[in-house]
């Protein structure tokens, strides 16, 4: 290898040195470095092939916060995905969904600071939900599975060691949820009967992808008497309508039984959003009156004037997953000041480049 | 000899530029309020304007608003504040 070669595969991170794994573990804790669980201890060879997997040079530069000055480098991110307890072949997946989150209107600085407490929520696509076991089905948003523990964890590990979203200190979050330990599904694209997400966002089918989106935690649509497509709107809606977020998208997580239902009826994703976006609506004067705006700041005009949750049909983003018993689906808020939106990016190509 | 056990830091460790505070100004003519955005913030600076102004006869008062509330202010903005006035009062509660 030349030298030049040499020195762009040269690991530049502070190197420690410890008696073993255990002390390593307990020495990460005392740093403030975990999440509140112990950490793979990150070797440099187990690094290197994480970057290896993925090709990136240790100094590449895969995204850039401007309000905190900081740069998150390929080296960083697979550190920390090495603590996480990642495989090596989660990286591109890992690469992507970083990139995505440092896009301007996601406003990663924003949702991560904010009292509001979202977690990135990471819904994959592709080839690579089969070759990485990304669980899409039974419990997806809960433990058991390596990819989507991991995945996730490796975000939210990168946000506080990298980005210095450390709890108190950058990261706001009045009460933060559990989503921001990990929050990582795949889509259930053969139980899916229209698109799936990322190719209605613009993705080849056959390219694997990440949306990443600024997420409060799930919202079950519990409705468990079968029914028809009109009562499922309802409930959806009611769920919504549970809630207080001014605009923004909104995800709404369709489990297998509720799919069924949409599909025996023939509708179409575009009807599902246009029914929602109907129902979930209120009086703007109440929904202030909810959302705890003084009397002073409801005008008479308000009660005339409907507040619908979602500013347009399309900011509903729809993804099939879930087990294949039980009525459960989801809705899933956005950041309350709605100042973020999803994006969408393929794992290891470059769809748009210029 | 035992192995040693080597381990990476996972933290950004890029040294910053240290940056100093500015001198006190000698006199101050002019005073910017920058409105971070968040409800009543308006109301409390306004506050604060009547305040300075009923305290110090003859100073400038400029008032700013961060064109959102959720994103850091603009530089266009933040050299605009820095340029037309002798010191600034920037809110950052919620």
């Amino acid at each position: 290898m030349d030298t030049q070669t040499e020195a762009a595969w040269t690991l530049t991170s502070r190197h420690i040195e410890l008696a073993n794994p255990s002390e390593a573990i307990e020495f990460y804790y005392q740093q403030g470095w975990s999440d509140g669980l112990p950490v793979v201890p990150p070797t440099p060879a187990r690094v290197r092939e994480f970057l290896e997997y993925s090709g990136n040079f240790p100094g590449d530069i895969l995204g850039v916060i401007p309000a905190r000055n900081r740069v998150i480098t390929a080296e960083k991110v697979a550190i920390n995905a090495v603590m996480a307890g990642c495989l090596p072949n989660y990286m591109p997946v890992i690469v992507a969904a970083i990139e995505a989150m440092c896009q301007e209107h996601f406003n990663l600085h924003g949702i991560s600071a904010t009292t509001g407490g979202t977690a990135p929520l990471l819904i994959v696509n592709g080839p690579a939900v089969q070759q990485l076991n990304i669980n899409s089905g039974v419990n997806c948003f809960g433990p058991g599975v390596r990819a989507n523990a991991t995945i996730g964890r490796a975000i939210r590990l990168v946000l506080m060691n990298v980005c210095g979203s450390i709890p108190g200190v950058i990261d706001k979050a009045c009460i933060g949820h559990p989503g921001k330990y990990s929050y990582c599904i795949a889509e259930d694209e053969a139980g899916n009967p229209w698109e799936p997400l990322s190719v209605e966002r613009g993705v080849p089918a056959e390219i694997s992808a990440v949306t990443v989106f600024a997420g409060e935690a799930p919202h079950f649509v519990n409705s468990q008497l079968g029914g028809t497509g009109e009562r499922l709107i309802g409930s959806i809606a009611n769920t919504m309508l549970g809630t207080v977020y001014l605009g923004g998208n909104w995800v709404l997580v369709l489990c297998p039984e509720h799919v069924t239902i949409f599909k025996k009826e023939g509708w179409t994703k575009a009807q599902i959003r246009e029914a929602v976006y109907e129902r979930a609506v209120r009086p703007l004067s109440e929904f202030k009156r909810i959302a705890g705006h003084p009397d002073s700041a409801i005008s008479a005009e308000d009660a005339g004037v409907a507040y619908h949750y979602l500013q347009t049909p399309e900011d509903l983003l729809i993804v099939t997953a879930g087990g294949k018993a039980g009525g459960f689906s989801a809705v899933i808020p956005p950041w309350a000041a709605a100042d973020s939106r999803p994006v969408t990016r393929a794992v290891g190509v470059c769809i748009d480049c210029d | 000899m035992t192995e040693k056990f080597i381990v990476l830091d996972p933290t950004l460790e890029v040294e910053t530029t240290r940056k100093e505070r500015a001198p006190r100004p000698a006199e101050i003519h002019t005073v910017g309020l920058l409105d971070n955005g968040k409800p009543n913030s308006d109301k409390v600076l306004k506050k604060v304007a009547e305040m300075l102004a009923a305290q110090h006869p003859g100073l400038t008062i400029h008032y700013y608003r961060k064109p959102g509330a959720y994103r850091p202010a603009p530089d266009s903005l933040l050299d605009k504040v820095a340029t037309e006035c002798d010191v600034a009062l920037v809110g950052i509660g919620d």
